[in-house]
């Protein structure tokens, strides 16, 4: 499965690339050894849930048009982090956030900021399909619909772009107007990506959005996240060690809300700088 | 055996012991539930079946037991007839002039007397319009008149009834010789005679009446006598109806003259080529029933509209008879009444409703008069030949029927067929009216009043509630509204009645101004909160707007109040439900569709709140996650997402609460005046179903047709909440499938 563009600047990533976790600076050595400049940043970001604190001092960088994956033992809080950048946090009651989440160098807690724009240049994909009980055509078209899209014709394009960047579109071009639940589940996962991406958004943030599925499916996302990986800038919550190493580019490790090692993934995983970085990755815990 | 094979399909099941006891257990409970169910759909179809038995009985039409006719040895040919009590006796005046009582059941003359003694076999009878008592015309002008009574008397353990024979009245006509007459007998003891004069042609109407002093015991006798137009044809039938107010005739050609006794017009015959060979009145005297020469009946009213003279009105035409018809004759208690034919059918119909109730043979061809029991329960027919058949006949519901209930019908005194209840009246001879046209109507309207209310704050409250409002004050407002529910109907009906529609009609400006200025107040004020920077509304709590909401509704309603008096000044006049009859021109009754509609809101929101709040918030947290992650703001989200999904159960809400609105009762009858009309107008009252049937039962005579029509309406009520249940679920399941894979 492993495919050539991806394999390749991996094998030649520069050896003892800065620490990625402490911030600074505004470009991120690739593992190809150019400078990657910054899509998001995260500045000391701390989380509580009520008093209970799930996120310490967190500082990061995830640079633009490359995959990022976030792994640690459940609990850790990856979701939690991944829900800062697009701000559903705020629908958590007793939420309280400290640090900064730089979008384009823009604080997305900035109050005079428009969350709902935030979300439309922020796509999620969550960890369960939830496709909405409509026709696969409907379910796409929902975001720009939402956005202020009208014309039959501008939606059609839209539709049909984005069931085909989700890689879907053959599978269900014959039955766009069957109810999206018909689908199977790998099918809805995929729909979901395509939900997501009909609203053209810079940065797509997936939830484990593999575990569901079998390896087939699950083979078919990964491919289509190396597709997206040149237009998209992709966060990827994943249990799944080997699935981080095939996709993503770099690699950061959470433990009990704080961010242990942040490096290029094959790094990462061969040559882990913390102790507890490696433990996990060799199966010792979490 | 079984228990044997069942224990083998659990896997691994414990011990023996413990799996026979699961399996006791099981199975006792599968009879308990099995059992419950049933229960219910037993009782559930008990009731139905029960409802059916009551009401089925109305639809029925008339059983009649007719004997073979027989001949009486020494009756003659019959002039006229009366039936007694029982039907056990009759009294017979012969076309000799005498006047024979019969015992039916021994088939024998019992007595025999001559209508006026000493003028033996001179007369010739005349036709009794309506009371109990025989008209003989003699020579000279003069015409006999007796009453006729029955007397019971108890003797050896049974009933015994012997007729009276008045005393004999002799009634000078002023004519040489009279060819023709008629006779009307008052209860209380007067008597009306129209009769035709054979040399000239004139009629003449003669009326007498006695009144006697109840201290001094003297009778003063009043009499009148009117000569009337005439009309130079010559009358076979006279016919006068019994308040004395119009006179009918028949003339040899077989056309209808009337005259308006009172106004003393000229007469007027009837246009068009209708032929009528026999006549008769209805009880209450308003129905005329014309036979024709071919066997069609029909049922005509004089009719006063406004500002004009009396008309003639066909009212409707009822199943024909064979040949043609000889003889016409009402029923004491209804609007029931019996027709012979040339052909000796005999046939009896009802008068409102138009069902024709029986038909048969009487054996018998020139039937030449006929006779009701005074209960309804009987009838004789007397032939020319004087032959005898006797009938007793059940007609329990005659007034009941399909078109009874459900048609237009062109009730006595109505100028157009129409749909009224009216079960009870002031006198014996009302016409009793039971469409239950209105009366479904009165529900219907009452239920979509209140459901335009309903619906809209049920829905809304409870999107509201579960989508936008803080947890915290959701948690309150969620029992808060459920304790709404058990606030008693009565409670309300009382309420709404006493307090709220005096209260309304007072201030009915308020109760418009009121959204008006609440909704402008609650918009200004979110307009006013997005003027302010985000940095200022982002220190409240979400959820907070909760709050100055509810302030701002308060103050809408008490601007409200105080603009009230100046707005209805300027609105209304002053003065709502006048203003309501003169410039919207309908009627203002104080207890009107608004007020239930704001009670019955009451019963109703809760429930619709309640089911949809749970409807709403049993959307899966995903979908709305969904929605909010590609950028719908929380209205959308609602919107597009939340309602749809929520829609199955919203449903049921609005059934479930439709159902509550059409059962209502206690509101309704408190606070609608219960006018059985049929008008959309929302500041009329209205009666529904079940108020009708909470008002009419306690005067219901069990096994009556009120009683059982009462059981149909409720029939209908059942059948109405079912056929909604039945589609409503339905609707639900189409709907639920669509969603069914969440
Ligand atoms: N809505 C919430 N309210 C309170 N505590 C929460 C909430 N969501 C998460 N937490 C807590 O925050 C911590 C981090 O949760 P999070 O869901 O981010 O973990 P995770 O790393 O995604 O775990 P998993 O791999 O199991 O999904 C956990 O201890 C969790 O109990
Ligand atoms: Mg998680």
């Amino acid at each position: 499965m492993q495919q050539a563009p991806f394999e390749e600047p991996l094998a030649a990533r520069l050896p003892g690339s800065p620490a990625l976790a402490k911030g600074g600076g505004g470009k991120l050595p690739d593992s190809g050894g150019e400078e990657v400049p910054d899509k998001v940043e995260l500045r000391g970001l701390s989380l509580w849930y009520g008093t209970k604190r799930a996120l310490h001092d967190i500082s990061m960088r995830i640079p633009r048009n490359r995959i990022t994956a976030l792994i640690g033992p459940s609990g850790c809080g990856k979701s939690t982090l991944l829900r800062c950048i697009n701000r559903m946090n705020d629908l958590v009651e007793d939420v309280r956030i400290e640090g900064e989440v730089l979008l384009e160098g823009e604080d997305i807690h900035d109050p005079d900021l428009d969350v709902n724009a935030l979300r439309a240049r922020v796509g999620m994909v969550f960890q369960k399909s939830n496709p909405f009980p409509k026709s696969v055509y409907e379910n796409v078209a929902y975001g720009p619909r939402i956005h202020g899209a009208r014309k039959r014709a501008v939606l059609d394009e839209i539709v049909e772009r984005s069931l085909k960047g989700a890689a879907l579109w053959e599978e269900v071009k014959d039955r766009l107007h069957e109810s999206a639940l018909r689908l199977s589940g790998g099918q809805q996962q995929r729909l979901c990506i395509a939900r997501a991406l009909a609203v053209e958004p810079e940065v797509i943030l997936f939830d484990e959005p593999c575990s569901a599925l079998d390896p087939v499916a699950t083979g078919k996302i990964e491919d289509l996240m190396r597709e997206l990986r040149s237009e998209y800038t992709m966060v990827i919550v994943t249990h799944n060690m080997q699935q981080a190493s095939r996709v993503s580019d770099f690699t950061a490790f959470l433990y009990m809300g704080t961010l242990v090692e942040h490096s290029p993934t094959r790094e990462l995983f061969t040559r882990p700088r913390e102790a507890r970085t490696e433990d996990y990755i060799s199966g010792r815990f979490g | 055996m079984k228990a044997e094979s069942r224990r083998r399909e659990i896997p691994g099941g414990g011990p023996p012991g413990t799996s026979k006891r699961r399996i006791l257990k099981d199975r006792f409970a599968r009879i308990l539930v099995r059992l419950g169910g049933m229960g219910i759909l037993a009782s559930l179809l008990g009731i139905l079946g029960y409802l059916c038995l009551e009401a089925l009985p109305l639809l029925s039409g008339a059983t009649v037991e007719l004997s073979p006719s027989r001949r009486i040895p020494g009756l003659g040919p019959i002039a006229d007839l009366l039936l007694g009590p029982y039907a056990r006796k009759a009294v017979v005046l012969g076309r000799d002039g005498r006047i024979r009582i019969l015992d039916l059941e021994e088939g024998r003359i019992l007595q025999e007397t001559p209508a006026l003694r000493g003028e033996e076999g001179k007369g010739r009878a005349g036709h009794v319009s309506s009371g109990p008592g025989f008209s003989l015309v003699l020579p000279g002008g003069r015409i006999v008149l007796r009453r006729v009574e029955w007397a019971r008397r108890f003797e050896e353990g049974s009933t015994k009834v012997d007729p009276l024979l008045g005393e004999e009245t002799v009634q000078e006509t002023g004519f040489e010789r009279v060819i023709s007459s008629t006779a009307v007998f008052e209860k209380e003891g007067g008597y009306a005679v129209l009769a035709q004069s054979g040399t000239d042609l004139r009629v003449v109407f003669l009326q007498r009446s006695w009144e006697i002093n109840p201290l001094t015991e003297e009778r003063t006798v009043r009499e009148s006598r009117k000569v009337l137009e005439s009309t130079g044809s010559r009358f076979l039938h006279l016919a006068l109806n019994p308040s004395g107010t119009h006179a009918f005739g028949v003339t040899e050609d077989g056309r209808l003259c009337w005259w308006d006794l009172e106004s003393g017009e000229a007469p007027r015959f009837h246009e068009g080529n209708l032929k009528v060979s026999a006549l008769g009145i209805l009880l209450g005297g308003n129905g005329l029933i014309l036979g024709g020469p071919d066997g069609r009946l029909s049922e005509w009213f004089l009719v006063r509209k406004a500002g004009e003279d009396f008309s003639l009105l066909h009212a409707r035409d009822f199943e024909p008879v064979e040949g043609s018809v000889r003889a016409i004759r009402a029923g004491h208690r209804n609007r029931g009444f019996l027709v012979a034919s040339d052909t000796g059918e005999l046939a009896l119909y009802y008068g409102t409703t138009g069902r024709c109730l029986w038909r048969g043979h009487a054996g018998v061809q020139r039937i030449g008069a006929l006779a009701m029991g005074p209960k309804d329960d009987a009838f004789l027919a007397g032939g020319e030949g004087g032959e005898i058949v006797r009938a007793s006949f059940r007609a329990e519901h005659p007034e009941a029927g399909i078109g009874a209930f459900f048609g237009a019908i062109r009730y006595e005194g109505y100028d157009r067929p129409s749909y009224t209840w009216q079960s009870t009246g002031g006198s014996d001879d009302f016409e009793i009216k039971l469409s239950l046209v209105p009366l479904v109507f009165g529900t219907l309207k009452g239920t979509f009043f209140a459901m335009l209310f309903s619906i809209p704050l049920g829905i809304l409250g409870a999107m509201f509630v579960s989508q936008f409002l803080h947890p915290g004050i959701r948690d309150l407002c969620k029992p808060l509204i459920e304790i709404m529910a058990s606030i008693p109907s009565v409670i309300l009906g009382f309420i709404a009645a006493v307090w709220l529609a005096p209260l309304v009609e007072s201030g009915f400006a308020a109760l418009l101004a009121a959204p008006v200025l609440i909704g402008i107040l609650i918009l200004g004020g979110g307009a006013t909160a997005s003027l302010l920077p985000r940095s200022f509304r982002r220190r409240f709590p979400r959820g907070f707007e909760v709050i100055p909401a509810m302030f701002l509704v308060g103050l809408g309603a008490w601007f409200a109040i105080l603009l009230a008096p100046a707005l209805e000044g300027s609105w209304f006049g002053g003065d709502f439900p006048g203003w309501v009859q003169e410039t919207l021109k309908v009627p203002y009754e104080q207890r009107n569709a608004v007020i239930i509609a704001l009670a019955m809101s009451f019963a109703v929101i809760p429930i619709i709140f309640s089911i949809s709040e749970d409807a709403f918030a049993n959307v899966p947290r995903s979908l709305v996650s969904a929605s909010l992650a590609l950028g719908a703001s929380r209205w959308q989200t609602v919107v597009r997402v939340v309602l749809p999904t929520a829609s199955p159960g919203i449903f049921s809400a609005v059934m479930i609460g439709l159902g509550r609105a059409i059962g209502e009762t206690m509101i309704v009858l408190m606070a609608t005046g219960n006018t059985p009309i049929m008008d959309w107008n929302p500041f009329n009252g209205f009666r529904t179903l079940s108020a009708n049937i909470a008002v009419e039962i306690p005067e219901a005579p069990v096994g009556g047709t009120l009683y059982r029509t009462l059981f149909l309406s409720a029939l209908l009520l059942f059948g109405l909440t079912f056929c909604l249940n039945t589609a409503a679920e339905v609707v639900r399941l189409r709907l639920r499938r669509r969603y069914a894979e969440l």
